[in-house]
């Protein structure tokens, strides 16, 4: 029986409309499924509480907006057609005025219809929010020839949604916090964040490879948005490209001072002890980090506890929220921990850190260590019991001191050398002094050739057994 | 084993062989040395049998079967109307169903084989057919039923005995069979999301979304996405033969 179109579409309504919103959505963003029933569905965009605009009306308001019209026409959600007025502010922003609201889009001139208004507005957005190079350059390909059609604008939209500034500021504001809500379900946000997986086994591979091209081929473009990125992943020395940062002067260094996460922190100062000679700038920038690191009454702490939190909920829900199911476990603790530190960044205005920490204890800490006690069996070493303020206080201040040690004794900066000793004094007076020489999450993954051919039988059955258990990572 | 051992050396003058054992009546014959040959049968195909020559009614029928399974016969098949049947006649208290000795018998029925290690490969017949049995009841239920709130909770119950594809596979660490029964689940998830009766659509979805759809996502995203790209391979062959449905 050949379906006529009519037939065709009412048969689609039938089966489609009442599927459940997540599962209708993906048939319904499927242009290429869709396409093949001569179906052009339409969807909605909510305009405050009063009324909700057909989307392709509204972009090509948006459109008249940024080629500076006053006026367009949009449909409304029950088939009317009405008049809105338009605006443009700053930086590409298109207003909609709506039974006397207003409505503020941003970055509406990448729908713009002339060629150079649209490329600059690209430049303004991944300047502001990278994307990886490839994508970018694929992005301005599309811009030089045409305008954006709208399901590639809400494309362009959800990706640059899906960066770590832009995760950043969506959290800064102040909002109702639950698991789902912290943990980003775009598996790109991740691999902006931390570099995606390519077939690496081991973090020293990883390192040298899919991270250090993609880091490479950022910087070269936007080094201050890269250096802020790798801040976050300064969980471990051995993740901090030195080499390819060395080019930058010291004031460069700013933003990771901006910081509010501890890893960034650390990364300005160990950033700060590979520099050669002792410049003021070089001695007071390598001061601010440790000060704001680890001596600053409450705020150190506090940001330990924001810390210690996010990595609770977002270590165990990671595999889920990235959609990567296979990935190894360093990757897994590198995204996880990272994306605690963003979170971290962007709760900066939250003044109880500690009940913060006690509602995540509470709720996820089981679920946390349940976790953990999977992750042993591949990294034995690190205990996720450590993710405790004090347990992260401590390696802070270890770190630190690690990266002192690498100065040259006569050319090290007194008031660093006073500032660590303040910090450890303090570690010394609460008894976690022995913690700052704890194994790290990523020392598990040092591949160090180790000798066995000593160790006793008894106590090489018991390694084995520890290494041949039947737990698995779901 | 040795008396049938016995049997099985002259099979001269013999048309068929009943047999319990699942060694036993493996496969479709039975050959002796002399190259006689014998049907391989069990309890199973002569309930069939009585059935198909109406010495048996439906009634009868379901008994004998509930017997088998009540006394851990293993891989007993069940049909989608048997399984309707006993579960429209089973009673709803608080939103859930009441066992009857009947569901009781089927749920241990398929449970005791996983739990005892007992599935071999070639019993997966019975399992695709104890999987689309569910899949059926479930589907006619909730288009036949006057009662959502029946309907929910015979649901429930239905997706409790569901064998997961995943949980029944025999070999995990095979990526190739792996692959195949994530497939399989995604399939039969994929399925459940075609419904197309107007008026419980909205309730029947809901329920889906809460009860199923819901812990798959979050459980197994991979799984998921090929729930819904299965989806729309279903969806376009629908388009092609709306009769099909």
């Amino acid at each position: 029986v050949e379906l006529n179109p009519r037939q065709r579409a009412e048969l689609f309504r039938l089966i489609v409309n009442p599927l459940p919103p997540l599962a209708r959505g993906r048939l319904l963003l499927d242009k290429n499924f869709y396409a093949q029933f001569g179906i052009a569905p339409k969807s909605w965009f909510p305009l405050g509480k009063e009324a909700e605009i057909e989307i392709k009306t509204l972009h090509d308001a948006l459109r008249a907006a940024v080629s500076k019209r006053k006026s367009a026409t949009v449909e409304l959600r029950n088939s009317q057609r009405v008049r809105v007025k338009l605006g443009l502010g700053k930086g590409g922003q298109a207003i909609v005025q709506l039974l006397q609201k207003k409505f503020a889009f941003s970055d509406a001139d990448l729908l713009s219809r002339d060629k150079r208004t649209r490329v600059k507005a690209l430049r303004r957005v991944f300047a502001q929010r990278p994307l990886d190079i490839p994508e970018q350059d694929r992005w301005y390909e599309t811009a030089s020839q045409r305008p954006l059609e709208d399901d590639e604008y809400v494309t362009l939209i959800m990706s640059l949604g899906a960066t770590p500034e832009a995760v950043r500021e969506a959290f800064r504001e102040l909002q109702e916090l639950n698991s789902e809500k912290l943990m980003p379900d775009q598996p790109n946000y991740y691999r902006r964040l931390v570099g995606g997986l390519a077939g690496s086994s081991s973090l020293r591979d990883y390192i040298k490879t899919e991270l250090a091209k993609g880091r490479e081929a950022l910087f070269q473009r936007y080094p201050q948005q890269t250096l802020r990125r790798l801040g976050f992943t300064a969980l471990w020395q051995p993740l901090i490209p030195f080499e390819l940062l060395s080019s930058l002067h010291v004031r460069d260094l700013t933003p990771l001072l901006q910081a509010e996460d501890p890893f960034s922190l650390l990364c300005g100062f160990e950033l700060c002890c590979r520099r050669s000679g002792t410049s003021t700038q070089l001695v007071e920038f390598g001061e601010a980090f440790l000060r704001k690191l680890l001596l600053e009454p409450k705020k150190s702490l506090g940001r330990c506890n924001l810390f210690c939190a996010c990595a609770m909920i977002t270590v165990p829900n990671l595999l889920q929220a990235a959609k990567a199911a296979n990935a190894p476990l360093f990757w897994v603790r590198l995204a996880g921990l990272a994306h605690a530190g963003v979170l971290t960044d962007a709760l900066q205005g939250l003044q109880d850190t500690l009940g913060f920490l006690r509602w995540v204890t509470e709720n996820w800490l089981a679920n946390y260590l349940w976790h953990g006690v999977v992750d042993r069996r591949d990294a034995p070493r690190w205990n996720p019991e450590w993710i405790s303020p004090e347990h992260l206080y401590a390696e802070l201040v270890g770190r630190a001191q690690g990266a002192l040690h690498l100065v040259a004794e006569k050319t090290r900066p007194p008031s660093w050398v006073s500032a660590i000793g303040e910090a450890l004094d303090q570690l010394k007076a609460s008894g976690k002094l022995a913690a700052a020489y704890f194994p790290g999450p990523f020392d598990d993954f040092n591949e160090v050739t180790t000798v066995s051919s000593g160790i006793p039988g008894g106590r090489r059955r018991a390694r084995e057994g520890r290494t041949s258990g039947g737990c698995s990572r779901a | 084993m040795a008396p049938s051992l016995d049997l099985m050396s002259d099979l001269s003058a013999i048309t068929a062989v009943a047999a319990d054992d699942r060694c036993l009546n493996k496969l479709p014959t039975w050959s002796d040395g002399s190259g006689h040959h014998a049907v391989a049968a069990s309890t199973l195909s002569i309930l069939a049998a009585l059935k198909g020559g109406n010495r048996l009614d439906e009634e009868a029928h379901r008994r004998a079967r509930h017997k088998l399974r009540a006394a851990g016969y293993i891989a007993v098949p069940l049909e989608p109307d048997e399984l309707k049947h006993h579960l429209l006649a089973a009673p709803i208290t608080d939103r859930k169903v009441r066992e009857t000795p009947e569901l009781k018998a089927v749920r241990e029925s398929i449970s005791i084989v996983r739990i005892n290690c007992a599935f071999v490969e070639a019993e997966e017949p019975w399992l695709t057919g104890v999987r689309f049995a569910v899949y059926r009841a479930l589907r006619e239920i909730w288009m036949e039923t006057t009662d959502l709130d029946h309907a929910e909770a015979q649901g429930d119950w239905l997706l409790s005995i569901l064998p997961d594809p995943l949980a029944w596979c025999l070999h995990p660490e095979n990526d190739l069979v792996w692959a195949a029964v994530r497939q399989q689940l995604a399939t039969q998830i994929g399925l459940m999301m075609v419904f197309l009766d107007g008026p419980r659509q909205k309730r029947y979805f809901a329920w889906l979304e809460n009860r199923l759809l819901a812990r798959i996502r979050n459980a197994h995203p991979g799984i998921w996405d090929a729930s819904v790209e299965f989806l729309k391979s279903y969806i376009a062959r629908l388009m092609e033969t709306p009769r099909g449905t």
